[in-house]
């Protein structure tokens, strides 16, 4: 390995079975890195993680199709010697080894996978980290939502508080992780040496909060749930009602609240000192959208938001998934990925943002086992080899073994 | 230390509001110098000079209603001045580890430095629109013909390309554009936005990742690049299962608290508290039952005999009598203390949590005992707590804390080390390019 050939030059071994070490290892190959998840035999548990994809017979998992793209797979047994052989070899040619095993096993992991590998980086992404009093503590989505502070202060004010509907908070983790996998190359240009990288989803998710943190910790204040509205400080900067659904609009500067008072054709409001800061106007929302509401009732989501962003007031429609897979920018964009394997009119995002590094089209999830006889064949077996530990059960090799 | 990571590395970070302010946190703390340039009204400035403003500060000064410009800035105990500009909370923890240059882009001593900062950096990070990056000479266009290495990433809410480069966002408006907005919510409710402008962490850590694999793919070519990052793009990349699941079988309807492989799963009522002392709040604790023998451990917890009846026994029927479920959940949380009741939970090796408020983080032991939560002595503003760095490296680290710059608080050394004589830099304030307050009469 060369620290010198750039993305395209770095192996990275993805062994997660959670999302945030799959994004993490995702977010890599869509920059240019060579990224292997490594499964067990059985296969990985994402791949019947929810939502399941009935087009295809078994059915799928969504996410681990789109979390799995540009990666190969090999697929081994770790509970056998000879399969945890296949994986030293697979990384004593790896830069990155990314993890998602609870702390005891990461640790010891760590410990036998570095060994002899100096320049080896282990990234560990979990939902508490590896130390402290809750490391080991079991988690789900729900409550990476609940460790990481932003479910207390999403929903209702009135009601139990509510999550996001995916596992945002495991992706951001996941960004973190690849951010870590990055950050720790750059050092062993400098020192030659690999490091252990603990990634935390609740530490990343404190971390994500706008004002919170300083909230408590320069006045002593909890933040509140405020529905729809942007507490405590700003309004509107809000999801509200038009004739045909919802759009957001977010006026929380002086030019923008006076560019919206006049698109509204409510110019007296500009000018009234009760509305005359972005707090006051928090604290009369209710008023402010009661005066709002003629004109926005009135019309369909695309004639507000074009005439919002008219006035340059940041505005959008609130759209649903069916519409977002429509929508002209994205498409203009080319941000679409087709994996047409999994039926007519699949799509998914394709590459975040665009790097030179980034690969050339797209590839779509490895069926299980589908590059493990070349993964291996790369790292120095023969095909006898191969053959054999296939027959042993130490590995599963979907197709022939390469000649 | 963090500090050797990106030795060497120089970053001018040109950003506002939250995501590009983000990417040059991220990689100040992981030892890059960086540079933040404002312009002088960047940061607001002199407080309205108007009577009804001045009695509702009164009012936030006796801790009673709060005045409402200051909320969101989070000064210090609520004390804005004597300069607010440098003492916004929400502006110091995003802005440590970097130095601070102000300065006037649009003068001709503006210019010059503009042009020295991109000869000697190695990133650009901006988030303009294409029309103003254009405007302001900051566009890659023109710079990496200054230095052909250059590494330019601008976060933009849509991209410098496609029918809505021009639009103006918020992270909520993008968060509502990518569909986010649309899948949250309860059952029997419409679209619910997330609690803080959730799209801008998620595109301003995808923008550091950007900067780290453009400088490692530099090593090889040699050449600098454009990233051209849309935060629409990121936080529909985050959306990436359900986005492939519509587009094969339609949305999912919205399910607020529950799973849809477990049950029950839900946020259930605990004993309330008073943490700031003000109010007695409601707390909650976020629980997730992942299978069968996950119910049977809860059952024995709680001892209960109506959760043994027959139709909780298999998942079908734990989803179908899901509300009954929640009663009675709610009926053994509602008393208890949410932390005690989650590590007895945890004890029992049952999935749940305390719903953690913003007080719970920073007196967590988790993220405590971790290092998570840091102090720093921000000048004028003294020693508080803030939220550290997220990642944590065997062999580097921690990363060092250093206060948030003032207002062009740096100008002078910036410019010495940019290679202009002292001369020159009294120059460059005498003709206004280089300040230090903001204009009178400055908001935002």
């Amino acid at each position: 390995m060369t620290d010198l050939a750039g993305m395209s030059g770095l192996r990275v071994l993805d062994l997660s079975d959670n999302v945030s070490g799959a994004y993490a290892a995702r977010l890599l190959a869509t920059v240019g890195a060579q990224v292997t998840l490594v499964e067990p035999t059985s296969g990985s548990s994402l791949r019947s993680r929810p939502p399941l994809l009935t087009s295809t017979e078994p059915a799928r998992s969504a996410a681990f199709e789109y979390l799995s793209a540009w990666k190969r797979g090999v697929a081994l047994d770790r509970s056998t010697q000879a399969g945890r052989a296949a994986l030293g070899q697979l990384l004593d040619r790896a830069d990155v080894v990314i993890t998602t095993m609870s702390p005891s096993e990461a640790l010891a992991f760590d410990r036998t996978a570095r060994a002899g590998r100096p320049s080896l980086i282990h990234v560990s992404a979990t939902s508490y980290g590896l130390t402290g009093p809750w490391a080991g503590w079991r988690s789900s989505d729900l409550t990476d939502w609940a460790a990481g502070g932003y479910l207390y202060i999403t929903g209702d004010p009135l009601r139990e508080p509510l999550q996001g509907a995916g596992p945002w908070a495991s992706y951001v983790a996941g960004i973190a992780a690849a951010i870590g996998a990055m950050a720790a190359l750059h050092a062993r240009r400098a020192t030659g040496r690999g490091q252990l990288v603990d990634v935390g989803a609740m530490e990343v998710m404190a971390s994500a909060h706008q004002w919170s943190l300083v909230m408590w910790s320069h006045q002593g204040r909890i933040k509140h749930r405020a529905n729809n509205r942007h507490a405590e400080a700003h309004h509107p900067v809000s999801l509200m009602q038009v004739a045909d659904g919802w759009v957001c609009i977010a006026a929380p500067t002086q030019a923008q609240w006076v560019n919206l008072c006049v698109a509204l054709d409510l110019p007296d409001m500009a000018d009234d000192l009760r509305y005359a800061t972005a707090g006051l106007r928090f604290d009369a929302a209710e008023e402010i959208d009661g005066r709002f509401a003629p004109f926005l009732m009135a019309r369909r989501r695309s004639e507000v938001v074009e005439h919002l962003q008219g006035f340059h007031v940041p505005a959008s429609a609130v759209l649903s998934m069916d519409e977002v897979l429509e929508d002209e920018q994205l498409q203009a964009r080319a941000f679409w990925a087709w994996p047409e394997s999994l039926g007519d009119g699949a799509r998914m995002p394709g590459l975040p943002f665009h790097l030179p590094s980034a690969p050339d089209g797209f590839s779509a999830a490895p069926r299980l086992g589908a590059d493990t006889s070349a993964a291996l064949e790369e790292a120095g077996m023969t095909s006898g080899e191969i053959e054999a530990l296939v027959a042993s059960g130490a590995i599963a090799a979907d197709g022939a073994v390469h000649a | 230390m963090l500090e050797g990571m990106l030795a060497g590395v120089r970053v001018v970070e040109f950003g506002y509001a939250w995501a590009g302010p983000l990417v040059g946190r991220m990689l100040g703390d992981l030892g890059a110098d960086v540079i933040k340039l404002e312009q002088d009204n960047a940061r607001g400035g002199h407080l309205p000079d108007d009577l009804a403003l001045r009695a509702a500060l009164d009012d936030w000064r006796r801790g009673e209603a709060v005045e409402p410009t200051l909320r969101a800035s989070v000064f210090p105990e609520g004390e804005p001045q004597p300069d607010p500009w440098n003492r916004a909370g929400i502006f110091n923890k995003l802005n440590r580890n970097k130095r601070g240059l102000c300065a006037d882009l649009k003068t001709l001593s503006g210019k010059r430095i503009w042009r020295r900062l991109v000869e000697t950096s190695d990133v650009i990070v901006d988030n303009f629109s294409p029309r103003g990056s254009k405007s302001l000479g900051i566009d890659y266009e023109t710079i990496s013909q200054w230095n052909p290495e250059i590494i330019s990433v601008s976060c933009t809410g849509y991209g410098h390309t496609g029918p809505f480069r021009q639009r103006v966002s918020y992270g909520p408006v993008l968060e509502a554009h990518a569909g986010g907005a649309s899948v949250t919510g309860y059952a029997d409710g419409g679209p619910m936005k997330m609690g803080h402008a959730f799209p801008d962490p998620i595109g301003g850590l995808h923008g550091t990742f950007a900067v780290l694999a453009a400088l490692w793919e530099r090593e090889d070519t040699g050449r600098g690049c454009f990233v051209d990052l849309s935060q629409l793009q990121t936080y529909a990349a985050v959306q990436g299962d359900l986005i492939l699941e519509t587009s094969l079988q339609g949305q999912a309807p919205a399910r607020g608290n529950r799973s849809r492989s477990c049950a029950p799963q839900g946020v259930y009522r605990c004993r309330d508290e008073s943490p700031d002392a003000r109010e007695s709040l409601d707390m909650w604790i976020a629980i997730t039952i992942e299978d069968d023998d996950a119910w049977a451990r809860f059952r024995q917890l709680v001892g209960d005999q109506r959760l043994n009846a027959p139709r909780f026994t298999d998942l079908t029927g734990r989803f179908e009598h899901h509300d009954e479920l929640d009663s009675l959940i709610n009926e053994w949380t509602r008393d208890r203390d949410r932390f005690e009741l989650a590590g007895q939970l945890q004890k029992a090796e049952i999935t749940a949590l305390p719903v953690m408020t913003n007080g719970d983080l920073v007196e967590s032991r988790q993220l405590r005992e971790r290092g998570f939560i840091v102090e720093w002595d921000q000048p004028g503003v003294g020693v508080y707590e803030y939220g550290g760095f997220p990642i944590h490296f065997s062999d580097c680290g921690p990363a060092e804390m250093r206060p948030a710059p003032g207002l062009g608080g740096d100008n002078r050394r910036i410019c010495e080390d940019l290679g202009f004589s002292a001369e020159e830099i009294d120059e460059f304030i005498e003709d206004g390019t280089l300040v230090n307050i903001p204009p009178v009469g400055a908001s935002r």
